[in-house]
């Protein structure tokens, strides 16, 4: 096992190059840089700038330089945990990233959970009770939330709140513990508003999973030990949740890994949407304004979240399935 | 007026307490303007502010106010202490704080209908000013006894600070801003004493105190020299460690970090508000609180602002602040969701919202300009464009009135692109001629260039080739765009001219400008009212100038004074014609002018040139539009004129406001 785990974590550093080449190279490749954008803006607001200011300006970001050294300075610095400067915010990108790293990571981390706690039972009963109306309500709205995209239901979520409820969703927190202290009762307005997100990212998810628990778990309890079991006498429960789900739950954990990547890079768009303080602002926002070093190593960080979580659900498969953990 | 009687020569004289108006055939700053009212005799502070005087925390009032402060005749009433400004920002840094809490210049805009010409500058940090006889040398009273946010006196020692240190250094500055300097020689500044800063340039300078009235003027009071010496090498050897230790690339970095206002609450400021919780600290929202010795006061005494507090939340979903409008969340909305497609969702809203509408009028005079490229790089596209008779042709062939029906509901009139006739320099041929649409008039223009067609009707370039050419513009900057330009192709189809809309990424459209790579651009119409401080459609005045980018880059490049080789240059850049150049030095003599008048009769000039030479086409001057106050906001300026220049709403005075009920 502990083999396992440090091959795969080898086997995450050529990823992670790969994926910091390619991130970067990504935001390079539309047209301009951060000059562009600082431009025309000032197009817009009918202010002059000469092409001397621009060589000044120019000079003060290293934009001069070619795109190869600039990747491997920031790639250095990485290394030493220096990621660049945010030439919008004029500050240190490290400065700016954590704080909205952590809420992504809560926030994509509790749609997981969410997601697991319902998608299993749901699964487990429209399969047991197969054709039933119990089943046929769950692949009615399974199959709605798998068609819906998340920031649609945002969208549509702040509309039922503003035409009904005369109140705006977003944000965290109400405007009087944005500035508090942790307390109890700052936990329970986080909790108030955190259910918002959760619902939003988790829907598609619990979608898809109920499907295959549904699928996998018919499957099984079609084979010849299920029925042998059930003529011995075994109680009905003991028979479904012993064997059959055990081994149903196989794909629903592996598939766990590539939910959680949708789950973080859905958590972006669904941030903008209902302007959480996680990354998606910020990071769509870098993006515009082609501020790179902050937008590559927004990108860079949200990667190794979405390695370290595959790594995690492969490594929970592994505990879980002996055949994956013995075999090479 | 010690001062004006000790410079022994001829001046014109600004202020509140001299008002200019003896002085003949010189401007008058008095006319336009409200005489100032008379500063109170005693003073009130907000009750949050009285405890921390009480607390021993803060000196009194009048210690902390100059002995002379800036006096402001409220828009609606005096108000009352205490409230936050809810609104709402696209992302952080857009500009937009700025707007509503800065703007404290050394002189200002007037508030109310503004014509940007020097009549409408006002002292603002400087208690008064005053201009030498031909525009040269500008002297500035600074209020004895002003002070900056944290208590330290504000003095001439702050400007001395900001052009010695961060204008005159080659490190912080390699290139003197063109608004600070004459013919590439820069200002000279003096303090003759703690209240008295001169601004002597090498030459006149016309334009330097509208200039100064703008956004490029925030620079010289925004930099507290106390504070930031520190970061600066001349006054400080150890900036480069400290810079290395916090992982900054030099020193220069670090610099502009701490003087950075809207990131670093640390820096003191002359503003109404500081930030407590500056941008990047809390990704959802940034937070300006009182300034305790902030240097205006309401006619009645009161230190202003009376709001404690602006709330700018970080909305980046255009539709989620749209919402937050509608139900009444923001206090005042000017930007972002006030858009002409939205009025009726406003209007049915206002009752339920407890909101109100206002008129909003724009300093635009066009949504839409359209440039041909006249310095083609293709030869025969090139004559194409720049003959007159083509574009006088194509003008002819829109039917404007059809296009303001379907696309700006009715809202507009037909319009080329020329000053707005609110403005004093409103030219009536530049705005009205070749707006009829004329079938047969259109055709005989064509007819002239490019006289062939082919079995379809369709008008053959010089190569035998049907002539065909893009438009391109940023359909996600002006959703319009695409709509115009899709039925200007049906028009023009009709005379036998074949042109595709090209809609492209604003950074790319952005690329082919720098590199003239165009056949023709689509932009809005600045300039509308900032005649002679944004003439970019008037003449190749800067490098938006689309219908001629190379003839612009070489007028910034110093053309004119013969600085530079055409051939050399590593931007596209080539001598401009007789008439643009003939624009170019009147322009120039502009600069060289302080009366105003005089300014204005070179100006007309320029726009006649301009009329003559039709550069590029419009299509409807712009209506006005709304903006949005909630019920219980009051003081806001209404009308209201938007203008980036002027740093709207900051000049109609955002530190009156106040709120009735909260």
């Amino acid at each position: 096992m502990r083999e396992y785990v440090i091959r795969r974590l080898l086997l995450m550093i050529p990823t992670l190059l790969a994926i910091s080449l390619v991130s970067f190279i990504i935001i390079q490749l539309p047209p301009g840089d951060y000059l562009t954008s600082v431009i025309t803006s000032a197009a817009t607001r009918g202010e002059t700038i000469d092409e001397a200011e621009l060589a000044q300006l120019e000079a003060r970001y290293g934009l001069d330089q070619p795109m190869i050294v600039q990747y491997f300075s920031w790639l250095g610095g990485i290394v030493r945990g220096d990621f660049g400067y945010s030439f919008e915010y004029s500050r240190p990108v490290g400065e700016l990233i954590w704080d909205r790293l952590g809420w992504s990571f809560v926030i994509s981390f509790l749609s997981l959970i969410f997601v697991w706690a319902v998608a299993f039972p749901l699964g487990v009963f429209s399969a047991v009770r197969q054709y039933s109306w119990g089943d046929y309500i769950t692949a009615f709205f399974g199959f709605i939330g798998l068609a819906t995209p998340d920031f649609l239901l945002a969208l549509l979520l702040l509309y039922i709140s503003f035409a009904w409820f005369n109140q705006s969703v977003g944000g965290l927190f109400s405007p009087e513990f944005i500035d508090a202290a942790w307390s109890w009762a700052r936990f329970g307005d986080l909790l108030q508003h955190l259910w918002v997100p959760l619902v939003i990212l988790g829907t598609n998810g619990i979608a898809g999973l109920t499907r295959i628990m549904r699928a996998n778990l018919l499957d099984e309890l079609r084979k010849p030990y299920v029925t042998t079991a059930r003529a011995k006498g075994v109680s009905e429960a003991k028979l479904t949740l012993k064997y059959p789900v055990r081994i149903a739950a196989n794909p629903f954990i592996s598939s766990s890994g590539g939910l959680l990547a949708g789950l973080i890079s859905g958590e972006v768009i669904v941030a903008v949407v209902l302007s959480l303080p996680t990354t998606g602002p910020l990071l769509l926002g870098a993006l515009q304004a082609q501020d790179m070093y902050l937008a590559a190593s927004f990108i860079m960080l949200l990667s190794v979240l979405t390695l370290f979580g595959v790594l995690l659900s492969d490594i929970a498969l592994a505990w879980f399935d002996p055949r994956i953990r013995f075999d090479r | 007026m010690a001062m004006k009687n000790r410079l022994n020569r001829r001046h014109f004289v600004y202020g509140s307490a001299a008002v200019a108006s003896g002085l003949a055939g010189m401007p008058v700053a008095g006319a336009a303007q409200t005489p100032s009212p008379v500063v109170p005799g005693a003073f009130n502070e907000s009750p949050l502010v009285a405890e921390q005087v009480a607390a021993g925390e803060l000196p009194a009032v009048e210690e902390r106010l100059p002995q002379s402060p800036m006096v402001l005749e409220p828009v609606e009433q005096i108000g009352t202490y205490g409230g936050d400004w809810d609104t709402a920002t696209s992302s952080q840094g857009s500009g937009y704080e700025p707007r509503t809490m800065g703007y404290e210049n050394l002189v200002r805009w007037k508030p109310g209908d503004i014509t940007f010409t020097n009549e409408d500058v006002i002292p603002n940090v400087a208690e008064s000013f005053e201009v030498n006889e031909d525009g040269s040398v500008y002297t500035f009273h600074l209020r004895p006894g002003m002070k900056w946010s944290d208590g330290h006196p504000f003095t001439s020692d702050d400007l001395m600070f900001w052009y010695e240190d961060i204008v005159m250094n080659p490190d912080i500055s390699p290139v003197i801003p063109t608004w600070l300097s004459v013919n590439g020689e820069p200002v000279v500044l003096e303090a003759p004493d703690e209240v008295t800063v001169v601004f002597r340039f090498p030459g006149p300078n016309g334009l330097f105190l509208q200039r100064l009235a703008t956004n490029v003027g925030e620079q010289p009071t925004a930099v507290p020299a106390h504070y930031l010496r520190q970061f600066h090498i001349t006054h400080n050897p150890d900036v480069e460690a400290e810079a290395e230790r916090q992982e900054l690339a030099d020193w220069m970095a670090l610099f502009w970090q701490q003087a950075a206002w809207r990131e670093n609450a640390d820096v003191p400021v002359l503003f109404a508000w500081q930030m407590t919780t500056p941008i990047g600290d809390d990704p959802s929202r940034f937070i300006a609180s009182r300034n305790p010795y902030y240097w205006k006061v309401d006619t009645e005494g009161n230190q202003l602002p009376y709001l404690d507090r602006i709330i700018y939340n970080v909305v980046t979903e255009p539709e989620v602040m749209l919402l937050q409008a509608l139900n009444g969340e923001l206090d005042l909305v000017t930007d972002y969701v006030n858009e002409t497609q939205n009025t009726p969702l406003f209007f049915d809203n206002q009752e339920e919202g407890g909101f109100e509408m206002f008129e909003m009028t724009y300093t635009q005079q066009a949504r839409t300009v359209i440039s041909f490229n006249m310095v083609h790089q293709d030869q025969a596209r090139r004559e194409i464009f720049a003959n007159k008779d083509f574009r006088i042709g194509l003008s002819h062939a829109l039917d404007r009135q059809a296009l303001i029906d379907a696309v700006y509901v009715g809202q507009g009139e037909p319009y080329q692109v020329g000053p707005r006739p609110e403005s004093p320099f409103y030219n009536e041929r530049l705005a009205k001629q070749f707006t009829e649409y004329d079938f047969d008039l259109a055709n005989e223009h064509l007819d002239k260039v490019l006289p062939d067609k082919n079995g379809d009707g369709m008008r053959l370039g010089p190569d035998g080739e049907p002539f065909f050419f893009q438009i391109e513009f940023a359909a996600a900057f002006r959703s319009e765009w695409a709509a115009i330009l899709d039925f200007s192709a049906q028009y023009w189809e009709q005379v036998g001219i074949s042109m595709e809309p090209k809609s492209v990424e604003r950074s790319l459209l952005e690329e082919r400008r720098a590199g003239n790579l165009h056949d023709a651009m689509v932009w809005e119409g600045e300039g509308g009212m900032e005649v002679m401080l944004d003439p970019r459609w008037y003449f190749p005045h800067s490098v938006w100038s689309y219908f001629a980018v190379p003839w612009a880059n070489w007028y910034q490049q110093g053309g004119l004074r013969g600085e530079i080789e055409v051939d050399d240059a590593d931007i596209p850049m080539s001598e401009p014609s007789d008439a643009a150049r003939r624009q170019m030095e009147l322009f120039d003599e502009i600069n060289r002018t302080a009366d105003s008048d005089a300014q204005a009769e070179l100006m007309n000039q320029i726009l006649e040139i301009a009329a003559d030479e039709f550069y590029c086409l419009g299509i409807t001057l712009p209506t006005p539009g709304f903006g949005v106050t909630r019920n219980g906001f009051h003081n806001v300026q209404k009308p209201m004129t938007y203008a980036w220049l002027a740093q709207t709403p900051a000049f109609t005075n955002t530190c009156l406001y106040f709120e009735s009920e909260p």
